[in-house]
């Protein structure tokens, strides 16, 4: 079974964001707690969801990682929803407070060739 | 300025709403509102939860838009969200980092320029569409939006249209050239004369896109303007009586009139139009001249001799002639223009301004446009009322902001949903498609030579991007984790020629699309009649010639 991790969305801002070892959230994927054991994944899920009820975060899920785990989430949904769009909007300004990032997400850009 | 005018009470209307939303915003906040109870209400006033962040949908009633609301909206880009805004094939406009917290401030500042976020989302009847060029086409009936107005107003507050099986899309145009893509809207009105010459409406039923693409039907051949409201209330109460609740994919009005078929579906409208007509919605004359009041032409001032022609301009600069080839269009006052301001820059995103570039824009409505711009359905902006003699320096202060592309409906003015890159929903990205294409096809002459034609991209089935009336359509499907695109040819939206397009083939992935799409472009080059556009020439031969032009680049693609 691949590594998995707990996502959510942030309920403040929408952010997405990943349960930490410590049971804070994080914008960073590499900050979460993984596992693969079924019996820790059900601990951590409780523990997302427990967060909810707290009102810091809605919509939680686990999702897999990567093979190497280095390179973020398994799929493209999730890789593109933890870096940002893969385009640079007109006129694009990253928040000052942004841990969670704006567009470029390495590994996931667009091959540029027309 | 062509604008509904809004009175004292759509004022304090609004202000309630802003007021309820701060409170159920400060509850949700504090717990005392759950996500499952809170999220309706979220709807109810434009907040989606997308991939990244909440979303504000802004409605552009109509796309009808004064320079003192874009800029409100260049301020929302600016102070709320990240510096820009996507403007949507709806006449929308969508924010993409916007904070819960935030929201009722935005409304707020929404409302102080009567602007909202309602009918937006949730299963209501959205915000009305029309044609873009309504109220100063040459080839207009009558300005549609007076119409569109009077749906909005008879339709937000409806107590029976609030929880619709569905969510339910009207699109009104005034003239018998359809630029408002009415055959694929749960109801289209086409305004028409009857024998005696009174103006009517055509009425036309269970269009759509998404999962099941349909072309709608025509249920009644002229309807009177007093009996408009109640006929769309008959069709309104047989679709709430019929229409499946219990199937999220056969909800929408499309699948009635489909399962008990057109005429049937007309003749329970009329059973039910004949117990309203004369009744309470009977349209209030007084009522709609108020509202065409409001929409009275601008004073339009008489030419300026002393201006430089349009013509002797373009003798000498050519990428201003190729520009005022594609991007104006005939206005119905002498010595006017409408201008179509390009929102597809080569590599550009589709639909997407920054803020700087909205504040420059409602400067350049304010000094050439009588203060007025519009949304287009395919993503772009219009000023509307620009007096010939100005366009040359309308057209040199476009260029500093990057706003004077020369491609309004060539190949490289396109139509991308969101996708991947924000919306929660989709399967692929969209915009990639998009720019990559655009590259590819950058070349002026190149494009000319192509001629008009629309390649519309989305991200998913929901169709948002409207794939399957684009003369190309291009459809991202998921593949095991990868991204591949679903090619179809020969879809329009243009009146009585509506169709849906036709599948080229199997699937293909991300990296084969844009040469797929430029040996279909050689194809069409090869084989097409003098003058003939791409979507007449697919309609004649169909798609086998490009099936067949294609197999080696898409068998290549699926190995
Ligand atoms: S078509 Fe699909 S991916 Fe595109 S915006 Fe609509 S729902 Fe999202």
């Amino acid at each position: 079974m691949p590594l998995q991790v707990i996502t959510a969305n942030r309920l403040t801002d929408g952010a997405a964001v990943y349960l930490t070892p410590s049971g804070g959230w994080s914008t960073r994927v590499a900050d979460a707690h993984a596992a693969s054991d079924p019996e820790t994944l059900g601990a951590i899920k409780a523990r997302g969801d427990a967060a909810v009820a707290d009102r810091l975060v809605v919509g939680v899920y686990a999702i897999p990682l990567a093979a190497d785990p280095a390179a973020g989430p398994a799929r493209l949904r999730e890789r593109i929803r933890a870096t940002g769009p893969t385009v640079t909007p007109p006129g694009y300004r990253a928040p000052a407070d942004a841990a969670q990032l704006g567009p470029a997400a390495p590994g996931v850009r667009p091959d540029a060739t027309v | 300025m062509q604008l509904y005018n809004y009175r004292a009470d759509d004022r304090r209307f609004l202000a309630e709403r802003v007021a309820e939303f701060r409170d159920q915003v400060a509850r949700r906040l504090s717990g005392a509102l759950s996500e499952d109870e809170f999220k309706p209400l979220r709807l109810m006033n434009g907040l989606y939860l997308q991939l990244h962040a909440y979303m504000l949908r802004v409605a552009i009633p109509y796309g009808t838009l004064a320079s003192h609301q874009l800029r409100a909206l260049a301020e929302i880009a600016r102070r709320y969200d990240r510096g820009f805004g996507h403007f949507t094939t709806r006449q929308n406009i969508q924010f993409n980092w916007i904070k819960l917290e935030d929201t009722p401030e935005i409304l707020a500042l929404l409302a102080s320029v009567d602007m909202h976020a309602l009918q937006t989302s949730g299963n209501c009847i959205r915000n009305v569409t029309a044609d873009h060029f309504a109220g100063v086409a040459a080839d207009e009936i009558e300005d549609p939006r007076i119409w569109c107005e009077l749906i909005r107003q008879w339709s937000t507050l409806h107590p029976e249209f609030s929880f619709l099986p569905r969510k339910f899309k009207i699109a009104v145009t005034g003239s018998p050239e359809d630029r408002a893509a009415v055959r694929v809207h749960d109801i289209g009105l086409v305004m028409v004369r009857d024998d005696a010459g009174a103006v009517g409406f055509e009425v036309l039923v269970g269009g759509g896109q998404g999962r099941t693409p349909m072309i709608a039907s025509t249920i009644r051949r002229f309807v009177p303007k007093r009996d408009l409201l109640s006929y769309l209330e008959a069709i309104m109460r047989v679709y709430n009586l019929h229409g499946r609740r219990d199937n999220l994919f056969k909800a929408r009005i499309k699948i009635l009139v489909q399962s008990l078929g057109a005429e049937a579906f007309a003749r329970a409208v009329d059973a039910e139009f004949a117990t309203l007509q004369g009744g309470l919605a009977t349209v209030d004359e007084a009522a709609v001249a108020r509202i065409a009041a409001d929409f009275a032409p601008p004073p339009y001032r008489p030419a300026d001799p002393a201006a430089p022609e349009v013509k002797s301009v373009a003798a000498v600069e050519p990428a201003f002639a190729r520009w005022t080839r594609t991007n104006l269009f005939a206005h119905k006052v002498a010595g006017h223009t409408a201008v179509i301001v390009s929102l597809k820059p080569p590599g550009g995103i589709p639909g997407d301004a920054s803020a700087d570039q909205m504040d420059a824009l409602a400067d350049l409505a304010d000094r050439f446009s009588f203060g007025e711009l519009r949304v287009t359905h395919g993503q772009n902006l219009v000023l509307p009322h620009v007096r010939l003699g100005e366009v040359p320096e309308l057209w040199r202060a476009l260029d500093v902001h990057g706003l004077a592309t020369a491609n309004a409906g060539l190949i490289s003015d396109m139509i991308a949903c969101p996708g991947l890159d924000y919306c929660s929903l989709a399967n692929t990205r969209s915009i990639p498609i998009a720019q990559r294409l655009s590259r590819r096809f950058s070349d002026p002459d190149q494009i000319d030579r192509i001629g008009p034609l629309e390649i519309k991209i989305s991200g998913c089935i929901n169709a948002c991007g409207h794939h399957h009336v684009g003369h190309i359509g291009i459809l991202g499907v998921d593949k095991k984790g990868d991204e591949f695109y679903q090619i179809t040819l020969g879809g329009r939206a243009d009146g009585a020629r509506s169709a849906l397009g036709k599948l080229l083939g199997p699937a293909i992935p991300s990296a084969r699309v844009i040469d797929v799409v430029q040996q279909i472009i050689d194809t069409y080059l090869a084989i097409r009649c003098p003058g003939e556009p791409f979507a007449d020439t697919v309609a004649r031969v169909g798609v086998g010639p490009f099936k067949t032009a294609t197999t080696q680049e898409r068998r290549d693609e699926a190995a």
